[in-house]
């Protein structure tokens, strides 16, 4: 009697658990048809950057790049000045004058590592924020209804502009942020070890090579697809402003999560 | 032009517990009354005319159309000549009132760029609006100002089909009514289903042929046209 309570309450629990977790993965299957259809008509939307039509979509792209990119252009500049100093910092402690290291470890760890990081934290704590803040509250406004019956597909109107503007504003902050990286390295290097700044700047920037460049450009358009994909998505599903209050912190941990992800398998790949 | 502008046929609205089906025709030159209590369905009503909602059986058709057989951009094509007004003011808020009328002029190639500024300015002095409004935007506007520039943007590209929705049924001496709806009117083919009070019909000087639906629960019931039973 007692096996059979602990079998059948165990079958039940068991059956239960498939239940759940089909309806878990019902739930995620839908999340992600929901995320592609929203990123293939985005795209579908690309002609109208050269169309006259296209004007609000234009002017939506200059104004994220100018939020995400120029607003906190000093504050970029500061972090990258800290990762410079974080990365020479073990270089003072031991006293190790070898430039070659400190160059092999900007292009292990800064480039195509430390620096996405630090901007794609920026660009959330910023940009992905306002976006599914801007993007509910046309939701609870009704604007996206207004946008439909205008003729407008609120994809190509709202998603589009916002994935290119971040894609282009994060490799703008990616550069900045490598140059005042590389400038606070070179100084303070310069300062303790009595190495001209050019050489030790110009031996960084030789790690820097094509296909460096490339996987940093491609790992920035990687996360600003996820990030207002996934940012964009909790701005549609919030019908009322308490969904929004939930749904803000949601969005900034899956996209966190999401980008984390790529940027260490992006890390992975390209150091073999 | 088809001379329908919007047929339901047998359709039954995308509402729990499922609703009867019904038929209901907008032709032009024709005004429709919506009444109905919170949650009967009238912004449901409203929002399937346009396939921004699917309904659970039957079909809409616009301007002769079916909207289920057409492909986006005929969808976006059919929908041009339809305006709606939502309950909230749908505009975008860190955009200026000019950028918000801009919008549809332009993106449906109804205003060249060069003659864009002189349309909108044509726009707010017909409707009686201060030309100082459009450099502001719409955040800095109040709720009433808001609602105006709702309707000028709906009006700004000659809708043939007007439909408005409201959290409040309209009353005939609802400012909006008198500034934007029934000067609208007054154009030749033009049609319009709102959300309005019972005692709309009786108020309004209309010349049009109106009719009312009522909507209990997703059940939709035509009245018979108060114009008509005057008549005969």
């Amino acid at each position: 009697m007692w096996f059979k309570d602990t079998f059948f309450d165990r079958l039940h629990d068991t059956s239960q658990l498939f239940e759940h977790l089909g309806g878990s993965l019902r739930a995620l299957s839908h999340k992600i048809a929901f995320l592609l259809y929203m990123q293939v008509d985005a795209f579908a939307g690309l002609p109208l950057l050269v169309q006259p039509k296209g004007y609000a979509v234009r002017l939506q792209l200059w104004q994220q790049i100018f939020f995400t990119a120029f607003q906190p252009f000093r504050l970029t500049l500061f972090i990258g000045c800290g990762i410079g100093f974080l990365a020479i910092f073990p270089f003072l402690v031991l006293e190790i004058a070898q430039i070659e290291l400190l160059a092999l470890t900007y292009q292990l760890m800064i480039y195509n590592t430390m620096i996405p990081l630090m901007c794609l934290l920026i660009v959330i704590g910023r940009s992905g924020m306002a976006i599914t803040t801007e993007v509910a509250n046309y939701r609870i406004e009704h604007t996206l209804e207004c946008l439909l019956s205008m003729g407008i597909e609120p994809n190509q109107f709202l998603v589009l502009p916002r994935i290119l503007g971040i894609a282009i504003a994060l490799s703008l902050m990616g550069f900045w942020m490598t140059f005042a990286a590389l400038f606070s390295s070179s100084i303070l290097y310069q300062w303790t070890f009595s190495v001209a700044f050019s050489a030790v700047f110009e031996s960084c920037m030789s790690t820097l090579s094509f296909q460096s460049l490339l996987i940093h450009h491609l790992q920035m358009f990687g996360i600003a697809v996820l990030l207002v994909s996934i940012h964009c998505y909790y701005g549609f599903i919030s019908l009322t402003t308490t969904d929004l209050a939930r749904n803000v912190p949601r969005a900034f941990v899956r996209s966190l999560i999401s980008c984390l992800i790529l940027i260490i398998t992006i890390m992975e790949l390209s150091n073999g | 032009m088809a001379d329908c502008y919007l047929a339901f046929e047998q359709a039954i609205l995308a509402m729990a517990p499922e609703p009867m089906p019904f038929n209901w025709q907008v032709k032009a030159d024709q005004v429709w009354f919506i009444q109905g209590a919170q949650y009967d369905g009238k912004t449901t009503l409203l929002k399937s005319a346009l396939g921004l909602i699917s309904l659970i059986d039957g079909d809409v058709a616009l301007y002769g159309q079916l909207l289920h057989q057409l492909g986006p951009t005929e969808l976006q094509r059919a929908r041009q000549h339809c305006s709606l007004i939502m309950s909230r003011s749908g505009l975008i808020e860190p955009w200026t009132v000019f950028d918000n009328l801009a919008l549809p002029l332009h993106y449906l190639n109804l205003c060249k760029s060069n003659q864009l500024s002189q349309r909108i300015v044509e726009l707010m002095q017909q409707y009686q609006i201060p030309l100082s409004l459009l450099d502001q935007t719409v955040n800095e506007l109040s709720h009433e100002w808001r609602q105006q520039i709702s309707f000028l943007r709906a009006l700004a590209t000659k809708p043939l089909l007007l439909l408005v929705d409201a959290a409040k049924p309209l009353r005939a001496d609802d400012s909006c009514v008198s500034q934007f709806i029934l000067p609208y009117l007054q154009q030749p083919e033009v049609s319009l289903v709102m959300v309005a009070d019972p005692a709309m019909h009786q108020q309004l000087p209309l010349q049009k042929h109106y009719q009312t639906l009522s909507l209990q629960r997703g059940h939709v019931i035509i009245e018979e046209s108060a114009h008509d039973t005057d008549a005969a």
